[in-house]
């Protein structure tokens, strides 16, 4: 056995999981499927070789495992024709059937010796002896493989992107293997060549596995690494295993009769085996997944992650902060960079709170991780990024930027496209993520390269895209609420500024109010004086102070004295008015008694009643005393009787005042000129007289019953009139409580 | 109280006309009445003829009602002579401070004639009609 012998049987093991997984990973579809059948007859060859090498000095056995060999190699030119059509999506039906055809043809003369016959030994292995169906079967194999290359070129040739980036690396890969593979054919012709051929299944999966990495393949990128790590373990443990077995051989066998011991032996190095390639696969997997690529994430799961993150935070700073880092994690990432634009005020709101609109660019670096600062920010610049962006709506990768500068055909346009790609190879981004609501880019993304080298796949695009708007949604929110918080401390400002503003004013018209209260109380002092000087001689006129006078001089004199007494009234009219409408009314509760009050008070209105003929009648229960202001509510009765008096032409006034509940209540009736039921509402209102009454009295401000009305309130009682209409007289009634 | 003493009345009035007619109806009342005016005049004038009663206005000059007011209660021999503040301020505060210092009574002059002044007196000299 020498080392070329296990040249074959690497070649396959890499194969075989390239072929079997990139099928079981999507068994529905056409060119994963016709891909398997690619690899499972260079398997098939390869796999036949090895026996074949394995059993060289045995000529039947090396003679059977030539003709298994070429169980799948004659459908090589078939299959290989097949996926060139399904890669290159050309149909050409015909072509393939024919092929098919031709290769079961084959299949059945190979089994004879008109296609293979007698063995060629040569220094590194062994091979059959090509017979005549052979060399026409070479024919047929070189002219599809032909074919197929072509179609792998056309599809180089004139597909754009991706695309063409992917039939790149399938037109090397078969490149590859059937030149180098296609030696394998020469010891058929007695040519000895050492078997470098076998190797070229390596090549042609590595090929493969690199384009389904970087260019995403079959979009089983996934395949790629698995591929790496079974055919790595899968190495290593045989590698162990045969170091164990040529130990074995050289110091235990030579000592132990070759009996069925050995079937043991032979068992217990495939347990071995077995075990030792669960252990390296799985250190080795731990190995790969840290240093040579990024671990494997669930979409759903990674999504559901992101919708939790995003629903949690509100803060702008936290959600920044959240989002690169978990797309960072995600993607494993050493560079990550989120622009966000500045959120436009509502027109016209910040007008209203007196802010300066801020100028400038309306992106900004929210986040920056591992990004040069300056490049970022020429980034932010760039208008026409920023604008293919919004307008494009999806991830821009920029492994695909060269592929979309050279479909476009205006050369402006084209060296703006490659401007950015220059800039974003420069700044070692990976991906732009563009953030969007509704039509409008509120920020990007900027993805660094993965650590592990891998491309961005379409599941990873897919993954962007779906939270890219939640991230876009959230995002907003978050400066909406941050904006309404700014708003917010803005608006506190002013209404402490507003509240300043108002406590100054305020104590300005306390200022102005105390001014205006120490202007009337003196002023109505001064009125008063000359008003009491009148007053008191007047009385002693009256009285006979200055000596006796005659009937008629001290009927005049009454007359002025009542008019002084009206004035006096007025004076204090108007004063009470003031003092209620700067909140100053007084009422000051003392025990008092109301039977004599309402006798004092009725017995001084007793006079200018008279004056007009008019009878007052008191009925007052026993009253208790009780807790009231007497002065007030004495200005109240004269108020009450001083209007009755006044609209009344002829009969009587009736004050009756009796205990009622806990109250006592007071009525003044008259019957004089009544009250219309529209006005019985507003007569206790500022200014309010009955209508008409101008014609009986002038006098007056018609204030007194505005403030007997504030002074019951005061005193927590109720006032209110009645009457059954004009002319019929009228009766205002007040309650008191009885507070002992 | 014996009923033919003659009582002694000062009035602070600085108004001539109404001090004038006070003192008039005082005296036809048969009071021994005393007018003084102004509030320095009107505490000299207390301390010398040591008057039954006090009819004490507010606003004068040389010392306002409220400043002799305090400074006949602060003085032994004077505290205890009563005095109705008779003014035409009729603010409730004015009341309330003029009583709190010791006034017996507070009348607005605008609403009482001097004939009422005097039933006043007599209800708190209590002097038998």
């Amino acid at each position: 056995m020498n080392i070329p012998t296990f040249f074959p049987l690497l070649s396959g093991i890499f194969v075989f999981f390239l072929g079997f997984i990139v099928y079981f990973r999507n068994p529905k579809s056409k060119i994963n499927i016709i891909f398997f059948f690619v690899c499972l007859s260079i398997i098939i060859w390869l796999f036949g070789t090895f026996m074949m090498f394995l059993n060289r000095d045995n000529d039947p056995l090396a003679i059977f495992w030539d003709r298994f060999i070429y169980v799948g190699v004659v459908f090589i030119p078939a299959v290989f024709y097949h996926f060139s059509l399904v890669f290159s999506e050309i149909k050409n039906k015909k072509l393939l059937i024919l092929g098919y055809i031709l290769s079961s043809f084959f299949l059945i003369i190979s089994r004879t010796k008109y296609f293979v016959n007698d063995l060629f030994k040569y220094k590194w292995g062994v091979h059959t002896q090509a017979k005549f169906f052979h060399h026409i079967f070479l024919i047929y194999f070189s002219i599809y493989l032909i074919l197929s290359v072509i179609n792998f070129y056309r599809t180089y040739r004139f597909s754009k992107g991706l695309k063409k980036e992917q039939a790149k690396y399938v037109l090397i890969a078969f490149l590859i293997l059937i030149p180098i593979g296609s030696t394998a054919y020469l010891p058929a012709y007695k040519i000895s060549i050492y078997p470098f051929s076998y190797l070229s299944g390596v090549l042609f999966a590595s090929v493969i596995a690199y384009a389904i990495v970087r260019h995403r393949l079959m979009d089983i990128r996934i395949v790629a690494r698995e591929v790496t790590v079974y055919g790595v373990s899968l190495i290593v443990s045989a590698v162990l295993c045969l170091i164990g077995l040529s130990l074995i051989m050289k110091y235990v066998l030579p000592f132990v009769p070759f009996s069925s011991s050995l079937i043991w032996l032979m068992l217990a190095i495939s347990i071995f085996g077995i075990v030792i390639f669960q252990f390296v696969k799985e250190k080795f997997s731990q190995f790969a997944n840290r240093y040579l690529f990024y671990p494997l994430y669930s979409f759903e799961k990674t999504i559901e992650n992101f919708s939790k993150k995003l629903s949690r935070f509100i803060d702008l700073n936290h959600l920044v902060f959240s989002t690169t880092d978990t797309l960072k994690e995600v993607f494993k990432l050493d560079n990550i960079a989120l622009i966000l634009r500045k959120l436009e005020p509502p027109k016209g709101q910040l007008k209203l709170l007196g802010i300066k609109e801020e100028s400038g660019d309306t992106f900004y670096l929210a986040k920056n991780i591992g990004f040069n600062e300056e490049e970022i920010s020429l980034l932010i610049k760039n208008k026409f990024l920023l604008y293919y962006l919004e307008k494009n709506k999806k991830p821009l990768v920029s492994d695909e930027l060269g592929f979309l500068a050279e479909e476009i055909k205006e050369q402006s346009l084209k060296n703006k496209f490659l401007t950015i790609k220059k800039f974003m190879e420069k700044m070692k981004a990976g991906l732009y993520l563009p953030l969007l609501i509704e039509d409008r880019l509120v920020g990007v993304f900027v993805l660094g390269k993965k650590v592990s080298g891998d491309a961005y796949s379409i599941q990873d695009l897919n993954l962007l895209e779906t939270i890219s708007s939640q991230i876009a949604i959230a995002i907003n929110n978050a400066q909406l609420y941050e904006q309404m918080q700014r708003f917010n401390q803005i608006l506190k400002a002013k209404v402490v500024e507003a509240t300043k503003e108002l406590i100054n004013a305020y104590k300005e018209l306390k200022k102005l109010d105390e001014s205006k209260t120490e202007f009337l109380s003196l002023a109505s002092h001064q009125l008063r004086t000359p008003l009491s000087t009148i007053k008191g001689y007047l009385s002693m006129i009256l009285e006979g102070d200055y000596g006796p006078i005659s009937e008629e001089v001290k009927e005049a004199v009454k007359t002025v004295y009542q008019s002084n007494e009206r004035l006096i009234g007025l004076v204090n009219d108007l004063l009470n008015v003031t003092r209620i409408e700067a909140g100053k009314l007084e009422y000051n509760p003392t025990l008092s008694d109301l039977e004599k009050l309402i006798k004092e008070v009725t017995e001084e209105m007793k006079l200018p009643a008279k004056k007009k003929n008019l009878k007052i009648e008191v009925f007052v229960e026993k009253l208790p005393k009780f807790n009231f202001d007497p002065e007030k509510i004495r200005q109240v009765l004269i108020n009450l009787l001083d209007n009755a008096i006044k609209y009344t032409e002829k009969g009587k006034i009736t004050l009756i005042a009796k205990t009622q509940n806990s109250n006592v209540r007071v009525e003044v009736k008259d019957t004089g000129i009544g009250i219309s039921r529209e006005r019985l509402n507003s007569l206790f209102q500022w200014f309010s007289r009955g209508r008409g009454v101008y014609r009986l009295e002038s006098g007056g401000f018609g204030l007194g019953l505005y403030i007997a009305k504030k002074i019951i309130e005061k005193a927590k009682g109720k006032i209110w009139a009645e009457s059954e209409g004009e002319g019929k007289g009228s009766t205002f009634i007040f309650t008191l409580p009885i507070n002992k | 109280m014996e009923k033919n003493k003659k009582f002694k009345i000062l009035i602070a009035e600085d108004e001539e006309p109404l001090l004038k007619m006070y003192l008039l109806k005082f005296k036809n009342a048969g009071f021994d009445a005393y007018g003084a005016k102004n509030g320095e005049e009107a505490f000299q004038m207390a301390k010398e003829i040591k008057p039954d009663i006090i009819l004490l206005d507010l606003i004068m000059p040389m010392g306002d009602g409220f400043c002799i007011l305090k400074k006949i209660k602060s003085e032994n021999h004077l505290k205890n002579i009563p005095i109705i503040v008779l003014t035409n301020l009729a603010q409730d505060g004015d009341k309330k401070e003029a009583l709190e210092l010791g006034a017996v009574d507070y009348l607005v002059k605008a609403d009482f004639t001097p004939a009422q002044v005097i039933e006043k007196i007599k209800e708190i000299l209590k002097i038998k009609k």
